[in-house]
């Protein structure tokens, strides 16, 4: 009775909240993603199936190796796209409910994920495609396997997660150990394709191993059952962030740059001391990793188009993650940033220095890929000033536009809380118009002159660069009662 | 000093403020009161030019407040969290403001002196953020804050909410104080028809958007907002 009135709460939170009556395009566009993803998945899976039929003598075995790759991949997905489960507890702690029952509740949540029927609708496609060589019973038990090894990564996933909300490290630790694993790998120094075959192997020869899984599972439960119960009373899933306390307290260089300086500094201390933010910062190396996906394919290399397209993300791949809401960061102080002063070019401007400046380090970093040829050098150079030029005030115009408010106290990691649609579309102009200025000096074979005009055109930004920071100032004093009102809503 | 002409707005066809004339003048502590949703905060922040109106407008000094920005050098005002840095300390969050402000370090520390009665020692070098203080101290942390620049005109939403009691009254001294030295301009909303009689020359009471009683404050002025308030025991006391 009390785990259907809980039910039929759920229920109607999640058809009562504010995101459930957002716009009904993005869910059918997200939906549509996600079917597509779908189908891609089980033609991956049927693919891989027939192929190893094809052309393995034991394609069981070759199957099995691959076994610990396809749980830490699930590990991965799982950890970067579900949500943590939650739901409002406060309200329940205080009625007749038996505090257990509350956790067991909160604990089934993640059984009926829509993300789980994909890593068995993998297999399930892997399996079709070996029919032939498949006899029924490996066939159920690797079923088995898979159903068990989710449910034990389901729950090691949120158990991971749920650490993480109070202690941040565990995230970076987690990053970091499976980047450790994949590389000893790769190396040769560990071999997890023969372990993993040992392993599976194993439970194909004696199904009665998948009780060892089905142990993990009810280890990974019992795991996320303490955690909830000792911590139910949500203040020690608070606020804490105790450790960074005084971070940057004392940078004092900044002040000299009078009103900006102050604006820039606190964008700072905002980027450092929120958790959101904080995470987009730890991740903006990645941006300059962006080369070596496609550098090392000298297929890449000759088309010129795809690396102007890399050069820009390269450089400004941070700012137009962050910059698209540069607005929307602030929301939980807006109205004092509308109240307290009159200056609101200076305001801007703060932003687009840093936007610069962040996009200056990246870029310098970025050099040492003239080891893959000074064209990439030239690239990236004159898609840097693009950047710095045209894009960088682009993006101050449109993150006018974002109006919903952030909620900067949880991590950014596949967090799309305040991020509408718009947010795709708006970044393919940043993306697309550089292209299609050096496409007609593509095709009459002027690439040079067509990297050149791209940069031209950037330090022309910088040089009207006052001129059109006044456009989007006037811009933002016509957009600033929508968005005061929009991050006033919360 | 403010002057609201014929200002209106309404929330999807409902009508949340309409006031035809309506002038504050220069040193005038003006409290504002009214039930929920009787339209104070909105008129507040119509007058911060937070939010448009539909038709007419607010005069600050004869200029119009969303028109020009003028206004922002002379005028301080807390309403509500919107108005504080939840990630800064709050030495960090006076310092910005004081900043933004052309207020220099030794004139902020001039202040803190001055004030010190006023946080205790709850505020100050306490290595703590805004967000991490209770809601009490956050106010006084935000009222200090629209304090900083020595406004001509300070702008308070429901100052007295959430504070302790020995907070109060110090609010109530320190509200007093400053408009008695200074001058001030002030306008105040709040629910505490005792502290808002005490702090302020006139109160006009708001009902549904509209101005229904304007009173200069006198002797029996707590009466006859509580009477107002609730006209059945203002009734039982008379008979």
């Amino acid at each position: 009775m009390q785990k259907f009135t809980l039910l039929s709460h759920q229920w109607k939170a999640a058809t009562r909240s504010a995101s459930a009556s957002k716009s009904a395009g993005i869910k059918v566009f997200m939906g549509f993603v996600f079917f597509i993803l779908f189908l891609e998945l089980l033609g991956g899976g049927f693919y891989v199936g027939s192929k190893l039929a094809e052309s393995s003598a034991n394609p069981i075995a070759d199957l099995m190796r691959y076994g610990l790759y396809f749980f830490l991949a699930i590990l991965l997905f799982r950890y970067m796209l579900q949500k943590l489960p939650t739901f409002m507890v406060k309200p329940y702690l205080v009625l007749p409910i038996k505090k257990s029952k509350l956790v067991n509740f909160m604990l089934t949540k993640p059984l009926f994920n829509s993300l789980n029927i994909l890593p068995l609708s993998f297999v399930l496609a892997i399996t079709l495609g070996l029919h032939k060589q498949m006899d029924a019973y490996s066939f159920w038990v690797i079923v088995g396997t898979v159903m068990t090894g989710d449910l034990f990564v389901n729950y090691l996933s949120i158990y991971i997660k749920r650490v993480q909300i109070k202690h941040e490290y565990v995230f970076y630790l987690f990053l970091a150990s499976v980047a450790a694993l994949l590389f000893l790998d790769q190396f040769g120094i560990i071999d997890l394709q023969a372990f993993s075959s040992l392993v599976f192997m194993q439970v194909i020869e004696q199904p009665l191993y998948l009780l060892i899984g089905l142990l993990l599972f009810a280890m990974a439960y019992y795991l996320n059952f303490q955690l909830l119960y000792n911590h139910f009373s949500l203040e020690d899933f608070g606020k804490g962030d105790t450790n960074q306390r005084s971070s940057l307290e004392n940078l004092n260089y900044l002040d000299r740059f009078g009103k900006i300086g102050t604006f820039a500094l606190l964008e700072l201390k905002m980027c450092v001391r929120n958790k959101r933010t904080r995470t987009m910062l730890f991740m903006a190396p990645l941006f300059l990793l962006y080369g070596l996906f496609f550098y090392n394919d000298p297929k890449y290399l000759e088309m010129n188009g795809f690396l102007i397209f890399v050069g820009l993300f390269i450089s400004g791949g941070f700012m137009m993650s962050f910059g698209l809401y540069f607005f929307a960061w602030e929301s939980g102080h807006f109205d004092l940033v509308l109240t307290a002063n009159n200056t609101y070019k200076d305001y801007i401007k703060a932003k687009y220095y840093l936007m610069m400046s962040t996009s200056t380090v990246i870029y310098l970093l970025s050099t040492f890929y003239v080891f893959y040829g000074i064209e990439i050098l030239i690239i990236n150079s004159m898609c840097f000033l693009f950047n710095i030029g045209v894009n960088s005030l682009l993006l101050l115009y449109f993150a006018t536009n974002n109006n919903q408010h952030m909620d900067l106290s949880k991590g950014s990691a596949f967090n799309y809380q305040g991020v509408g649609g718009r947010h795709f579309v708006l970044m393919i102009p940043l993306l697309v118009i550089p292209l299609f200025i050096y496409l007609p000096f593509g095709l009459f074979d002027q690439a040079n002159l067509g990297f050149a005009v791209i940069g031209i055109l950037g330090v022309l930004g910088l040089l009207f660069r006052e001129k059109l920071l006044d456009i989007i100032t006037q811009r933002f004093i016509e957009k600033r009662y929508q968005m005061s009102e929009g991050f006033r809503n919360k | 000093m403010i002057h609201i002409d014929n200002l209106s707005k309404a929330y999807n066809t409902v009508k949340v403020l309409d006031i035809e004339q309506l002038e504050i003048p220069q040193g005038e502590s003006f409290g504002l009161v009214g039930n929920n949703g009787a339209g104070k905060t909105t008129l507040f922040r119509l007058i911060l030019d937070l939010i448009k109106a539909d038709k007419g407008q607010v005069l600050s000094k004869n200029i119009a407040v969303h028109a020009d920005s003028q206004w922002k050098n002379y005028t301080g005002s807390f309403l509500d969290e919107g108005f504080l840095i939840d990630f800064l300390k709050p030495e960090e969050y006076f310092k910005f403001i004081a900043d933004i402000n052309g207020v220099t370090k030794e004139e902020l520390q001039a202040f803190y002196n001055d004030f010190a009665d006023f946080f205790g020692d709850e505020i100050l070098n306490k290595n703590k953020y805004v967000r991490d203080f209770s809601k009490g101290n956050q106010k006084k942390i935000g009222i200090f804050g629209a304090i900083i620049s020595q406004p001509e005109v300070l702008i308070l939403d429901e100052p007295f909410a959430n504070l302790d009691p020995s907070s109060q009254i110090r609010l109530k001294m320190l509200l007093k104080d400053l408009h008695q030295k200074k001058n001030l301009t002030m306008l105040i909303s709040s629910h505490d028809l005792n502290h808002i009689a005490e702090v302020s020359e006139r109160i006009v009471i708001l009902e549904k958007g509209e101005v229904v009683k304007d009173l200069l404050t006198s002797d029996d002025t707590l009466g006859e907002l509580e009477g107002y308030f609730n006209p059945e025991a203002a009734v039982k006391a008379e008979s």
